[in-house]
């Protein structure tokens, strides 16, 4: 409202600075007009009677100016003034609503009431009445029934006034609006009053008071309804906090259970990782114990070795040793020779196989010095077979060799112990007489050989096995009373060493052909 | 023809006579030492053609320290280690200073004069020579080395008179022997990569300090032996060309 107010209030500035500027009568008409309009709505009627002054007789404002002058004088009760402008304009209303015409017929009406001028006034309320009789605005209806009704009451016209009054009444009683319906049953009431029909009088105000109470009770259910809407809103502003609250609730639980899962997969994580690491430790132990639990087994074995194997030939030594001494001092000289070449031959012995001890000791604690070269093969063999001529010699064993030359690349130290243990082998299993051959090359499918052949008494189909197998025996396996020596467990693993094998052929009494492939 | 001169260093003085005895039966002159300190003073005071080092001299590697001070002095002779040492540690420690070759104990005497020639062939570069195939040798700008039944022998290149192709072998012309050699002249000349020795003919490689007189005419060369050795056009043109003094 203050907004309109505003903006009227700027418009009337505006068209006052305008009316200043301008120069024709119709420009100035139509700012007047805009004055007196603009003050006609805010309620500066004897302003707005001013400017409507303003405007020129002619033009087309006329009918506007007298009504607005009507208007505006009606409302300051100069009343005769009204009547004259209003008059005025019904005299030129042959183009204007009827609406307009019935308001304008209304005023009318009521101004001579006011005025006592009962018949003019009547006659103005007849012609609104007749105006209206065919719309169906209920209100405006009703409002001259109401008027026209009232006026007729007010000069005793009864006759006249009561039907109306009725039909107001019943016309409102249609009508919704329970304010017209108090209002036309008060008039009935007052009526019935003024007639002496008290009992329908009273039955008017009970209904009037009924009306009202409704009209009450309307704004009370208005009332009720509000005061039911806030506390819906504040039950709704209530839910949606607990809503919230619920929501709010929620999310610290979804972030608490995040957390927390989160928490139990590191924890699992931790968990796997520590279990992995202990099975990786255990597994670690577990190889540590079994190669503990070999060398163990590689220790008690060469524990046996020189209890057994080397204790007695010592001993033996020793007991020559002191034959000799014996024999020295009897100056037998024959006997003296007899007994050094048992002692050499002993000693000689036992020096092969302590050297066997001591390559196994150190291919087992993985200290042997493993370096293949390349070297000429017919030179090595040559060279072992250099230590075997005398012994060969002494026991009549032919000793015969074909060397083909060929290079090797291998570690040379370890063939050469697995080659002197072969030919110590077989000169050891070859009766005197016997034969012994060497030889050395190529294969077919290139690779290197040496073949050491004897024609002894063989070794027995079971041992034949056991010896075949060594290559993958472990020495924990071995069981030493079965008679399988270090020597053959130490050629078995060297020649593994050097990506080699060892193929042995035997027939007992007849020989045994030990083939040695290299790469 | 020269034996070989062999430093020992063994501190067991039984065991160094006998290996002394034995390689002096097989024409290697031996001077032994029993401690590093006069191992170190006999290589300052003659020239030796190998060095042989036991590792273990009274309980300590000092084997392996003579090597090292040897390198530190820079004595460029060939040598090898003698061990019954087979451990690893031991083993790349030794391997540090660079022998020639190892000889494990036990050994026998085959496997030392064998492992001697390796240690020879190998020092020069030229392995799988006379290790291989005994007729062949080591041939360096100074001694040629051959064998001679189952010893190595030396012999000093400036004592040559001159070297000429026989079928597949060369003959090796002093003023008091000839030696044959399993080698062709080229591989000779390669070897040899002497600059007094210059071809003379498709066959012939004579000292350029052996000779007595050129007959360019008569494509003869006359040496102080008063041997005569043919002189081809070819390999006069290019002689003529490198000796100014000649024209």
């Amino acid at each position: 409202m203050s907004r309109f107010n505003c903006n009227y209030k700027s418009r009337h500035s505006n068209t006052a600075k305008a009316l200043l500027t301008a120069t024709t009568q119709s420009e100035k008409d139509l700012l007047n007009y805009y004055q007196s309009f603009s003050a006609l709505k805010k309620k500066l009627f004897k302003k707005a009677i001013e400017c409507t002054y303003n405007i020129s007789n002619d033009t087309i404002f006329k009918n506007h100016k007298n009504l607005t002058l009507g208007y505006s004088f009606l409302k300051l009760k100069e009343y005769k003034k009204a009547i004259y402008h209003y008059e005025l304009w019904l005299e030129n209303s042959e183009f204007e609503s009827k609406r307009k015409k019935s308001i304008v017929l209304h005023n009318l009406g009521t101004i001579h009431n006011i005025l006592n001028n009962h018949q003019i006034s009547e006659n103005y309320f007849k012609q609104e009445f007749e105006l209206i009789k065919n719309k169906k605005d209920t209100v405006t209806q009703l409002n001259s029934l109401n008027a026209l009704a009232n006026l007729y009451y007010g000069q005793y016209k009864d006759d006249l006034a009561i039907p109306l009054f009725i039909e107001a009444y019943e016309l409102a009683k249609a009508y919704s609006d329970f304010t017209w319906k108090e209002s036309t049953t008060l008039n009935m009431a007052v009526v019935e009053k003024n007639r002496e029909n008290y009992q329908a009088s009273n039955q008017y105000y009970l209904e009037a008071y009924n009306w009202k109470d409704s009209i009450h009770n309307r704004d009370r259910i208005w009332e009720l309804t509000e005061k039911e809407k806030e506390v819906a809103v504040a039950q709704k502003e209530l839910e949606i906090a607990v809503e919230k609250e619920k929501v709010k609730r929620q999310k610290t639980q979804r972030n608490a259970l995040i957390i927390g899962i989160s928490f139990l997969f590191i924890f699992i994580l931790v968990l796997w990782f520590f279990y992995k690491q202990r099975t990786a430790q255990n597994k670690l132990i577990t190889q540590q114990k079994e190669d503990l639990a070999a060398a163990n087994k590689t220790k008690d074995y060469l524990f046996s070795v020189v209890s057994h194997d080397l204790r007695s030939p010592i001993n033996t030594l020793g007991k020559l040793h002191k034959r000799l001494v014996r024999q020295i001092k009897k100056e037998d000289l024959e006997a003296i020779n007899t007994t050094n070449n048992k002692a050499l031959i002993l000693t000689e012995s036992t020096y092969k196989l302590l050297n066997n001890v001591l390559s196994w000791s150190l291919e087992q604690s993985k200290q042997m010095v493993f370096v293949p070269t390349e070297y000429p093969l017919h030179n090595l063999v040559e060279h072992v077979l250099y230590d075997f001529k005398n012994i060969a010699l002494a026991r009549n064993i032919e000793l015969d060799t074909a060397l083909e030359e060929v290079n090797i690349e291998v570690d040379i130290e370890s063939i050469k112990i697995v080659i002197r243990n072969l030919v110590d082998n077989a000169i050891k299993y070859t009766p005197e007489g016997g034969r012994i051959k060497v030889t050395c090359g190529t294969t077919k499918d290139h690779k290197k050989f040496v073949r050491i052949k004897d024609n002894g008494i063989g070794i027995h189909p079971k041992n034949l096995e056991k010896i075949r197998n060594l290559k993958d025996l472990s020495i924990d396996k071995i069981d030493r009373a079965e008679g399988v020596g270090l020597g053959m467990i130490l050629c078995q693993t060297l020649i593994k060493k050097n990506q080699g094998e060892i193929k042995i052929e035997s027939t007992l009494e007849k020989g045994s052909k030990f083939t040695i492939l290299l790469p | 023809m020269k034996t070989l001169n062999l430093l020992l260093l063994e501190d067991d003085k039984e065991d160094a006579n006998d290996l002394a005895d034995f390689l002096n039966e097989n024409n290697y002159d031996v001077m032994i030492s029993h401690n590093i300190n006069q191992t170190e003073r006999l290589l300052k005071r003659h020239s030796f053609d190998l060095v042989v080092l036991d590792i273990m001299i009274d309980g300590k590697p000092d084997g392996i320290a003579m090597a090292e001070k040897m390198n530190e002095l820079g004595f460029d002779i060939p040598f090898i280690f003698l061990s019954s040492m087979q451990t690893k540690i031991l083993y790349e420690k030794a391997k540090h200073t660079k022998p020639v070759t190892y000889l494990i104990k036990p050994y026998n005497e085959l496997e030392l004069l064998f492992t001697l020639e390796l240690a020879i062939e190998k020092y020069f570069d030229q392995a799988n020579s006379i290790s291989f195939d005994p007729q062949t040798a080591v041939l360096s700008p100074s001694y040629i080395f051959i064998k001679k039944r189952k010893s190595l022998m030396k012999v000093d290149v400036s004592k040559i008179n001159y070297i000429e192709v026989q079928d597949k072998y060369c003959q090796f012309s002093l003023t008091d022997e000839d030696f044959l050699v399993k080698l062709s002249l080229k591989k000779v000349k390669e070897l040899l990569s002497n600059p007094d020795f210059i071809q003379v003919h498709r066959n012939y490689l004579v000292n350029i300090n052996k000779i007595n007189e050129i007959y360019l005419e008569d494509n003869l060369i006359v040496l102080d032996s008063k041997q005569n050795i043919p002189f081809s056009e070819r390999h006069k043109a290019n002689f003529v060309k490198s000796n100014h003094l000649l024209k």
